[in-house]
């Protein structure tokens, strides 16, 4: 029996238990802000009911929660094998062959991309999470320590939603489309204990943390990888132009002899394919852990 | 409401597959401000008292595919009263598509209905 729209909420979560849990959110998004609205307008307009009647005309307008989970499901299925930047790879397979499908994967390409970025956001991500760290635990002595920690907090939970986005465009893994909200009856004091003390708040500020050191190693990787392979690739036209020795020791030098150099840009192809391959690895394992620390269970 | 037969419903389900996202994207454009799916929903119901045979809450996942194809596009607003509001708005994309969309569906119903009525005249 559905009395309230958290009842309701709870009913749809476990209808969509075996779904992305991305999904799940918006699902329950969506329903917790159609509920509330139809609930708000309907007591405006009929104060004389009950609630709970209400309440019950709504949901047979809107759906049965089992209803409501079918039709996310059937559209994340649908999504996932048609929109994704991830989907192009299966389009680029069938139209180019496995052999070289990797150039015109999608994915690929947006890991490529996330790595680059990667070092940027780290650093921005890093500095922010240990100065809002510092300073909030800094002035918690002070009564003005209290907004500031609820203002630096909010901006965790305002980066994690930026990142979210970036990871979900770059790298094609699901992440929530919405910031999280309070429940509107909820008091100030809970809102605030609810954000300092959430896993969210906090898996958020560790993933702050470690993308430093992992953007330094996505963007070393990927650049070294990159530009390794282009250079190996470009040897034999540069060779003709300028001779550079491999090995130089003053008196003696070593130069790949000529017969040799267009196996070297051979070489440097294979090298750009498995690196595409390995970033691309790396962005899906990314993904799946930026979303692991991101996105919580707790609704 | 009647009990529906389970053929009669797939084929309601199938029916509204499309035509749903013909109505989403023809009310978001009409609209002369961003709308929110609440909203969205009662202009549905209203405009559709006949035939119509869908849950709400199927509008809001044809909403998101929507804006994934980039023919709408949203933003979240605070609300007073709640929860934050996602609200929608029609791309260039979507308006364009709108009007090929129309022309479909127009032939579509003139050619069922050539096909109904020739059938009732046979």
């Amino acid at each position: 029996m559905i009395k309230t729209i958290d009842d309701y909420l709870i009913q749809l979560k476990q209808e969509m238990s075996n779904c992305d849990i991305a999904t799940q959110q918006d699902a329950l998004n969506d329903t917790e802000e159609h509920l509330s609205t139809a609930l708000s307008e309907a007591f405006d307009n009929n104060p004389e009911l009950p609630k709970l009647e209400l309440l019950e005309q709504i949901i047979n307008e809107y759906g049965s929660p089992k209803e409501t989970a079918e039709s996310y499901i059937e559209l994340a299925d649908k999504l996932d094998s048609s929109t994704f930047m991830g989907s192009t790879s299966l389009k680029a397979e069938r139209k180019t062959g496995n052999f070289f499908s990797i150039f015109s994967d999608g994915k690929a390409w947006g890991a490529v991309l996330y790595s680059l970025l990667s070092l940027a956001t780290g650093i921005i991500f890093f500095t922010w999470a240990v100065t809002g760290i510092a300073v909030s635990a800094s002035m918690m002595i002070l009564i003005i320590g209290i907004p500031i920690t609820v203002a630096f907090f909010l901006s965790f939970r305002g980066l994690s939603f930026i990142e979210g986005r970036i990871v979900e465009g770059l790298l094609g893994v699901r992440m929530p489309r919405r910031q999280r909200y309070y429940d509107s009856d909820m008091k100030w004091s809970q809102k605030i204990k609810q954000l300092l003390l959430s896993k969210e708040s906090w898996f958020s500020v560790i993933y702050f943390i470690i993308m430093l050191p992992l953007g330094i190693i996505y963007f070393t990787l990927t650049v070294t990888l990159i530009t390794v392979s282009l250079a190996l690739m470009a040897s034999p036209f540069i060779a003709v132009f300028v001779s550079i020795p491999v090995i130089d020791l003053g008196t003696v030098e070593w130069g790949v002899p000529p017969w040799f150099l267009p196996f070297v840009a051979v070489i440097g192809f294979f090298l750009l394919k498995g690196s595409l391959h390995l970033i691309k690895k790396i962005g899906a394992g990314h993904g799946r852990m930026a979303k692991s620390f991101l996105v919580t269970k707790d609704k | 409401m009647s009990e529906v037969s389970l053929p009669t419903r797939k084929f309601q389900k199938e029916l509204n597959a499309g035509i749903t996202s013909l109505i989403l994207l023809y009310i978001v454009e009409k609209s002369e401000e961003p709308l929110y799916g609440y909203q969205i929903a009662k202009k549905i119901n209203f405009e559709n008292k006949h035939g119509f045979s869908m849950k709400q809450s199927g509008l809001y996942p044809v909403l998101r595919s929507l804006e994934k194809n980039e023919l709408l596009e949203s933003s979240v607003e605070p609300s007073v009263s709640g929860p934050p509001r996602r609200y929608y708005c029609i791309t260039d994309t979507g308006s364009k598509a709108l009007i090929k969309w129309k022309e479909i569906w127009s032939d579509l119903r003139a050619n069922v209905d050539n096909i109904l009525e020739g059938e009732k005249n046979d």
